[in-house]
């Protein structure tokens, strides 16, 4: 599993909901949570972590605050609001069937 | 809490928070690079290049992060009005008597602040410290000599009297003189002097309020309340009309003294609670000083008695937009109702009263300018007897509706026994048609109970094909009484144990055009008289009487039809013997499509094994043999 795979348009999203509902965390460790229950397979562009942040912030379905990081440096801590909460849920169902579907589709013998 | 925290995050800057994110980013990425063994300068670099272009990256979260702040303000700006309104709402909803009182008192600060600004109005805004300059006038005595001379001070007093064009008359002359008076403080000033006629004051300055007007009107609407007319929630009456006219006689003047007049001559009536009471004359206060606004907004005057008029009636529509809401509001706090819903149930329909105590106001002012209170009198008989009429129409209204209520009780039980009479003289004609069609049955003794028989089959393939209840009942009638058609048949005929001729055939053909004028005759089953008219068509259209075809067939002759047909092929008839039950099925099935509905035969085929083992005793033997 050397080769780390380019992440579907539009998964983003559902990753950092999924890894922000784990608790509060900061951008880089927002990253580092995808990467690790991913067990590195998933490559998350950098340049696009930090816009998708603010962009779910702005929909309201993370929220941010400042805490201290492990550094002991001010950091934004993201976690998930109720909305984020309803929104992760519906897209992972909508996952669920969209990869259930696919899988059926290529693997029918 | 969790917006006090957002709101600080707001203090910061966004260029800084979006620095300071990545910042940490870039920090925690080198930390973790230099753990593997990198150069900390190579790994910071490493680090930083992972973003790409930063510089762009910056710009996008800077711009992401604006826009989220000023939905997040509006949005939360939003939320606190909701919730200061809510908790307003809920306050006042939770205390009446305090919603009252905060009624009230803005009542009187409203009350209060216009008769301040009437006064500032008067005293300041005004461009002359008189009270009506527009119709201030000087006049001169002409004569040959001069155009402008002096009023002889006779004619002065005559004119007063007499004059019809000039509510008074007041005299002054030029400077008299001037004189020197001592001041209170030592010292002299000298004064110019005038000399004038007692009223001129009131001329100039105009009358002080026309108390005894006002007294009138006040005792007059008082009059009005104590007559109202009392309904189911409430009492209707014209006060409202004296309130307008009030407010366009004497401006604010007469808003409180007529609110509080109504509210005790209302309270003497009914003993409301005390706070009733005070609520009604906010209210009416309120509702006054509206239509006052209204007359004083730049009506009258020039624009002449047209304009006046409808300033009455757009007085009447504030006067009652003001009156009801707040009525509406408070009936629906005490009901937990929708303010909405009471609004449009209780009190929208008194909107054209309003606008016409509106108009009838204006009317009033216009009669006070010339016949002073007596416009009052012209105006109140009216209106009582008005509201005499109200009475004896409401009065009548009330014992025309118990009427309608007795009568329509009336009519319910009489329906009710009719109904039932009804019921029984259908079901007594259905006994006497079954002994009936039992006595066509018995002529032939070898047809003995058929029609009985037909009509189980029957029953039994409509219910295999779905039919309704109703459709059943209609079909069991119809098929007990198929054949009452051979009534008409002579003996001769009917029993002939031989083949008939043409002539006889046709005779005997017509038994179901009979047996159909026989059941139509009867009245209470029309619906029945078509499936026994044609329970002898034949599916290919070659049957009797009309030849009908099909599915032009009514489905219930049909059903008879196949019924009939195979208790016929059971039983020993007078010209052959019967049959056995596969026999009969194999020509009932051989005929389907030609002589039979194929739809009618395949429900028989159906339920015939089931059918004959439930009625044993109604079925010919052979038939629970197969």
């Amino acid at each position: 599993m050397d080769k780390q795979l380019e992440l579907l348009q539009g998964t983003l999203d559902m990753l950092i909901l999924k890894a922000a509902s784990l608790g509060p965390l900061h951008g880089y460790g927002i990253l580092l949570r995808i990467q690790q229950i991913s067990k590195d397979r998933l490559e998350i562009q950098q340049g696009s972590l930090y816009p998708a942040l603010y962009r779910l912030e702005r929909r309201g379905w993370v929220e941010a605050e400042w805490g201290t990081s492990e550094l002991g440096r001010r950091a934004k801590l993201y976690r998930l609001t109720d909305a984020g909460r309803e929104q992760l849920a519906a897209e992972m169902l909508t996952w669920k069937r969209f990869a259930a579907g696919v899988s059926k589709v290529l693997f029918s013998t | 809490m969790k917006r006090s925290l957002r709101s600080w995050l707001w203090r910061i800057p966004i260029d800084q928070e979006v620095d300071e994110e990545l910042a940490l980013h870039i920090e925690m990425r080198t930390r973790e690079l230099v753990d593997r063994g990198m150069e900390p300068k190579a790994a910071r670099e490493a680090a930083i290049a992972r973003f790409g272009d930063l510089a762009r990256l910056k710009r996008t979260m800077t711009d992401l992060g604006r826009k989220r702040d000023r939905e997040m303000r509006l949005t939360i700006w939003l939320e606190d009005l909701r919730d200061d309104l809510k908790f307003a709402f809920r306050q006042l909803k939770s205390s009446p008597a305090f919603t009252l009182v905060a009624t009230l008192t803005l009542a009187l600060g409203i009350g209060a602040n216009s008769a301040i600004f009437a006064l500032v109005d008067a005293t300041l805004l005004r461009p002359l410290p008189y009270r009506t300059p527009d119709r201030l006038v000087t006049i001169w005595e002409q004569s040959a000599k001069t155009a402008r001379g002096y009023v002889s001070p006779l004619n002065m007093l005559d004119w007063n009297t007499r004059s019809r064009t000039f509510e008074k008359i007041a005299g002054f002359t030029p400077s008299v003189g001037q004189m020197v008076m001592p001041g209170a403080d030592g010292n002299s000033e000298t004064i110019s002097r005038q000399w004038v006629t007692a009223g001129i004051f009131g001329v100039v300055f105009g009358h002080s309020t026309d108390w005894i007007g006002l007294l009138c009107l006040v005792a007059l609407v008082g009059a009005g309340q104590a007559l109202a007319l009392e309904v189911d929630d409430g009492s209707i009456s014209v006060s409202a009309v004296g309130s307008i006219a009030g407010a366009a006689l004497f401006d604010v003047r007469a808003a409180l003294p007529i609110a509080v007049t109504i509210a005790a001559v209302e309270w003497s009536a009914r003993r409301s609670p005390f706070h009733y009471v005070v609520f009604n004359i906010g209210t009416l206060t309120l509702s006054s000083l509206a239509a006052a606004a209204v007359f004083t907004a730049g009506f009258g005057g020039d624009l002449g008695k047209v304009v006046f008029v409808a300033a009455g009636v757009a007085a009447g529509a504030t006067y009652f937009a003001v009156n009801m809401s707040l009525l509406s509001g408070v009936v629906a706090i005490e009901g937990h109702e929708r303010w909405s819903a009471v609004f449009r149930e209780r009190f929208a329909w008194l909107a054209t009263h309003y606008l016409v105590y509106g108009f009838i106001g204006g009317v009033i002012w216009i009669g006070y300018e010339t016949a002073h209170v007596w416009a009052l009198a012209v105006f109140a008989v009216p209106l009582l007897l008005m509201r005499k009429t109200q009475e004896a129409y409401l009065r009548h209204t009330q014992r025309s509706a118990q009427k309608l209520r007795a009568a329509a009780e009336t009519i319910q039980t009489q329906n009710v026994s009719l109904e039932q009479a009804n019921r029984l003289l259908k079901e007594r004609s259905t006994a006497a048609m079954q002994s009936l069609s039992a006595t066509v049955d018995a002529r032939d003794a070898y047809t003995a109970g058929h029609s009985r028989r037909v009509q189980q089959l029957a029953l039994a393939i409509g219910r295999e094909l779905g039919l309704s209840q109703a459709e059943l009942d209609l079909l069991g009638h119809a098929a007990l009484f198929h054949d009452i058609g051979k009534l008409a048949i002579p003996d001769a005929i009917l029993l002939k144990p031989a083949s008939l001729t043409a002539d006889e055939w046709e005779l005997m053909q017509r038994h179901a055009d009979e047996g159909a004028r026989i059941i139509d005759r009867l009245g209470f089953l029309n619906d029945a008289v078509p499936a026994i008219r044609h329970h002898h068509e034949r599916f290919d259209g070659t049957g009797y009487p009309d030849g009908l075809k099909g599915e032009e067939i009514p489905l219930g002759a049909r059903i008879i039809h196949v019924a009939d047909a195979l208790d016929s092929m059971l039983t020993t008839r007078i010209y052959r013997a019967a049959r056995p039950a596969s026999e009969a099925l194999e020509e009932l099935r051989r005929a389907a499509g030609t002589q039979f509905c194929p739809r009618c035969v395949a429900a028989l085929e159906r339920i015939l094994p089931i059918e004959g083992i439930d009625d044993e005793d109604k079925r010919p033997r052979v038939l629970v043999a197969s």
